[in-house]
């Protein structure tokens, strides 16, 4: 309705004066028309200057102001203005039409038809018939190649995977050396090509054809749920519990249960709340690795009675569980019970080998759960080595001043340098009163040490209270359930005692709290530092949880092997080996890097990395990976496995005259699949796309309006076109308004 | 008959004196810190406290005075301080005692129990001790001798253990050499019995170092049979008390105490 009234009063489209360039005169000099304003301003005032005994001064302004636009606009007309536009000639240029006919807009949004059918009348109607009419060539294409018509749209090959990028490009240079006044892309906006970035977008813009899109498919896909990712390692040792991390997404809000499988056998389940409108939500999940071996795990959403995608409510990982048990090293300068109470709780779940060195008299330190009788012969580890050759480290109520200068820089680069876990437990000598505050290690340390002689550790019992952070803490969880689990936090005894310590540092995260006659002091808190992460617990006392609940608790074992777990859960190893992704969906390409370090953590550069890939038919490849230069230590390489099915893949590799220790790894390949993921419409990227080629955005409601749209393409052959304005309706309307205007305030006043 | 009615009247006497009460009621010869050491137990204030077991005397037993207070105070006196000079456990000054009933017992995970062969555990503290036991406590119990003790004390215990075997200690066991390397074959004598030219009680010749393990093979309970580690520790400043076998209760002291924070 705008429209056609613009187009009436203005005598052509809006887009003409949106393209098209104002030339304001045609005729005349410019000193003729400002001598006639002139004269015609003169009589006006003339004219005025006879009446003003007759009227008052304000209406004389009125009249002349009126009698002013008349000349103006008279002057306008006089001028002859004229709009310069650069329109395409339809009938020299092309227009490439790009249907994406992948297994994704085979996808029903309503459960009848397929997208693709649900566009192809829109697609014929208003794009391809004005199209044709207008007198453009059109060449039509599916993802699969070129179609005579939009019927044999539904009949080619439903293609895997959406490469929109791939195929616009290849469309694009196709139509490179022909006038093509635009490419038409029609499809979802689900790109699986993995090549979406910024260099692509770039490499569009320079092809200077404008893509216009037209988006198919429902933004918010209502009934759908989904797992979109799930974050767990791709190894484990026996007997553990794995927390993964699962991202979900549903269009409604709505409660379902996540189960994990191992094969048939359901090995993890929890119920879970998803918000709806799309939101993305991260739920946590305790899986039991159990044996030795291979777990193909299968993460699913229990599918909602409305639901018919249900194919992405499954992802699946292999967990490969192997017999490394990492290490960590105790240290105390005093025999405790805290020492006592944390090796049993420790001991109990076996995930981890503890390490004891236990300080009994002032000459004599007791070895616990050592490897061989030379271990910790001379007590601290004094050399990179030894100590790196430990995931984490647990320094209790020991003295600064017992080690020496080296040995406490070592601990600092421990976490930095080699990416191990420091715990720093309060006591009698622990923390400030042990004299820490002094050294390298305090720097690195979530909380700071108080300086001064006053002493900072105090033997009174007080509760431990859990911070917000606590509660919502993945890994430091009594109870999977929310409610639960402060009641249990809430139900912990007092600890034995506490030490103050001073504020956390800005990037730590503080879980623990108590009170004391000072205030509030951190008890728990932790934070990155380097490659690794430090710990502070400043207390000796939570062995009280043990003593103080009843034997079959196992609140005091949950809290030390949860925090254990999460010190070691991230230690890079000396030797690390990965893949870029577990689950490869319609993606041939197995990205894997390995990361090699000597003993002392250095990054070597002169290792032989190789890789055996066996797929599930049995074919074998070597791949050799390469050092990358920017990343020293790094090695990579690609393996390509089209065979679906389970992929191991093995690492060895050789430093010097040394062959370390091979990683095994698996992964899966599966084809068709990755289109049921993310199967609402796109349309950000969509409207991206064609913002950044010159196009614009359209849905199948206005798709009408591309034909418009092509008319000024910068693209193809054009002609320049001077479009006359002086005798556009809007003009003789405005004059004859000026003039009635006039008219009636001069009957109003009795001057006619 | 009047033979027969003066021991009812001795047992009955003993069994009165033998009830646990404020201290005061025995003797005014302690001072009065020890007294409060052994009538109130506040929270610890140091990281290891000697802890005396409290508890009523069997009713087949009988003696002067409460058996589970023999060789206080001077015992635990000589015991922290050889934990002190031999090792740099932070321990109390004063020691405690408490029942199996009391909630306090649970604030100190390192128990002394004497002169268990007279013993009597009521559910309730047969309840406590396997409680106290499973939850990660440690417990010694000494200078008991002979057969009949033996029963008495094994009786009393299977209320807490009905079906937990009670087991020699392996000499390989850590306790053997946390610290001192210790041997099993010397009888540590009661100071009567020494002072008699013999270093055994009643028919307990033989030595024996036993133990009740918990399912992941930690000692819990420590079992000195046909022994008298106590007197050997109250008489540490005596003369007339052997000192090897002083030294040796004392390394054994150690040993427990330091087994007990590392398992």
């Amino acid at each position: 309705m705008f429209e056609s009234l613009f187009s009436f009063l203005f005598k052509y489209p809006r887009e003409y004066y949106v393209e098209g360039e104002l030339i304001p005169q045609t005729w005349g000099q410019p000193a003729v028309v400002v001598g006639i304003l002139l004269v015609g301003l003169a009589l006006i005032i003339i004219s005025a200057l006879r009446s003003r005994d007759e009227l008052h001064p304000a209406r004389l302004i009125a009249i002349g102001a009126l009698q002013l636009t008349v000349l103006c606009v008279g002057l306008a007309m006089l001028m002859q203005p004229v709009l310069e536009v650069e329109e395409l000639r339809p009938q020299d240029n092309k227009v490439v039409v790009l249907v994406d006919t992948s297994r994704s807009m085979a996808l029903s949004d309503d459960g009848e038809i397929s997208r693709l059918q649900g566009i192809l009348p829109t697609l014929d109607l208003d794009i391809l018939q004005p199209l044709e009419e207008s007198g453009y060539s059109l060449e039509l294409q599916s993802f699969d190649g070129s179609v005579e018509n939009v019927e044999q749209l539904l009949s080619a090959g439903a293609q895997d995977r959406s490469l929109i990028t791939n195929q616009l490009t290849a469309a694009l240079r196709g139509a490179s050396n022909q006038s093509v006044a635009g490419l038409i892309l029609v499809s979802d906006g689900a790109d699986n090509s993995n090549e979406l970035n910024e260099l692509w977008f770039s490499q569009l813009q320079s092809f200077g054809v404008p893509v216009h899109t037209l988006g198919v498919g429902r933004e918010v896909m209502t009934e759908d749920m989904e797992i979109s990712a799930v974050n767990l390692p791709d190894s484990a040792i026996p007997d553990a519990n794995l927390r993964a991390e699962v991202t979900l997404q549903s269009g409604t809000a709505r409660q379902s249960i996540l189960k994990v499988y191992d094969g048939d056998r359901i090995v993890a389940s929890e119920p879970v709340e998803l918000p709806g409108e799309g939101r993305k939500i991260q739920q946590s999940i305790s899986i039991p690795t159990g044996d030795v071996g291979v777990r193909h795990l299968r993460f699913v959403l229990d599918p909602g009675a409305d639901e018919y995608n249900t194919q992405n409510n499954e992802l699946r990982h292999s967990l490969t569980v192997a017999q490394t048990q990492p290490r960590v090293l105790y240290v105390e300068g005093e025999p405790r019970w805290e020492y006592k109470f944390i090796r049993r709780a420790i001991e109990e779940a076996g995930f981890v080998h503890l390490h004891g060195l236990v300080q009994t008299s002032t000459n004599k330190s007791y070895r616990q759960g050592i490897d061989s009788p030379e271990q910790l012969e001379n007590g601290f580890p004094s050399t990179r080595d030894e100590l790196f050759n430990y995931q984490g480290l647990i320094i209790g109520s020991q003295q600064a001043a017992a080690l020496s200068q080296d040995q406490i820089a070592l601990i600092k680069d421990f976490v930095d340098v080699r990416g191990g876990s420091l715990l720093m437990l309060g006591g009698l000598s622990g923390l400030g009163d042990g004299g820490w505050q002094n050294t390298v290690v305090a720097d690195i340390l979530p909380l700071q040490l108080i300086q001064g002689d006053a002493d900072t550790f105090v033997r009174v019992q007080t509760p431990a209270y859990a911070t917000a952070a606590a509660l919502r803490s993945p890994w430091l969880r009594f109870a999977d359930d929310e409610i639960e689990n402060q009641d249990r936090w809430n139900l912990l005894p007092e600890i034995a005692d506490y030490q103050i310590v001073g504020e956390a540092r800005p990037g730590a995260t503080v879980l623990m709290e108590v009170q004391h006659s000072q205030g509030t002091s951190p008890l728990l808190a932790y934070q990155r530092y380097g490659r690794g992460k430090t710990y502070v617990l400043a207390s000796g006392g939570t062995w009280r949880w043990q003593m103080q609940m009843p034997s079959e608790d196992q609140s005091h074992e949950i809290f030390w092997q949860s925090l254990l777990q999460e010190m070691i859960s991230e230690v890079p190893q000396s030797i690390d080996f990965q893949t870029d992704t577990n689950w490869y969906m319609d993606n041939s390409r197995i990205e894997v890097s390995a990361n090699i370090r000597d003993p002392g953590f250095e990054p070597s550069g002169n290792a032989q990395v190789t890789v055996r890939v066996e797929d599930s038919a049995g074919q074998t490849q070597n791949i050799e990976l390469t050092p990358v230069a920017a990343e020293p230590g790094t090695y990579r390489g690609t393996a390509l496995v089209d065979n679906e099915g389970l992929v191991q893949l093995d690492m060895s590799a050789t430093l010097g005259e040394t062959e370390l220790d091979p990683i095994r790894l698996f992964a899966e390949r599966s084809d068709g699949r990755m289109e049921y993921f993310n199967t609402a419409q796109n349309s950000g990227f969509l409207k991206r796309l064609a913002s950044v080629s010159g196009g614009s955005y359209f849905t199948a409601d206005t798709a009408a309006g591309i034909l418009d749209e092509m008319r000024f393409s910068n693209s193809g052959i054009t002609e320049r076109d001077w479009l006359v304005l002086w005798n556009m309706p809007f003009v003789f309307i405005l004059l004859l308004m000026l003039k009635v205007s006039e008219w009636m305030l001069r009957r109003r006043w009795g001057r006619l | 008959m009047r033979s027969l009615i003066f021991l009812i009247c001795v047992l009955c006497a003993s069994q009165l004196l033998a009830q646990p009460r404020s201290l005061d009621f025995f003797q005014g010869t302690q001072s009065s810190t020890q007294k409060e050491s052994l009538s109130v137990t506040p929270p610890p204030d140091s990281e290891f406290s000697f802890v005396r077991l409290t508890y009523d005397q069997s009713l087949n037993s009988y003696g002067r005075r409460a058996p589970w207070r023999t060789d206080w105070p001077e015992a635990e006196t000589h015991f922290l301080q050889g934990i002190s000079r031999l090792s740099v456990v932070e321990s109390a000054d004063q020691a405690r005692s408490v029942r199996l009933t009391d909630e306090a017992i649970f604030d100190y995970p390192w128990l002394y129990a004497v002169d268990v062969g007279k013993w009597s555990l009521t559910a309730e503290e047969a309840a406590g001790l396997r409680e106290y036991l499973l939850r990660g406590g440690f417990m010694i119990v000494d200078d008991f001798h002979g057969s009949y003790e033996w029963q008495v004390f094994q009786t009393h215990l299977r209320k807490a253990f009905p079906d937990r075997p009670i087991v020699d200690i392996p000499e390989d066991d850590p306790l053997m050499s946390v610290m001192f390397d210790l041997d099993q074959s010397i009888q540590i004598p009661g100071i009567r019995a020494y002072n008699s030219g013999q270093t055994w009680e009643q028919d307990g010749y033989d030595p024996h170092w036993r133990g009740l393990y918990d399912d992941n093979g930690r000692l819990m309970l420590a079992i000195n049979f046909n022994m008298d580690l106590g007197d050997a520790w109250e008489h540490a400043d005596d003369p007339g008390y052997p000192e090897p076998m002083t030294s040796l209760a004392y390394r054994f002291a150690v040993n427990y105490v330091i087994y007990a924070m590392t398992h």
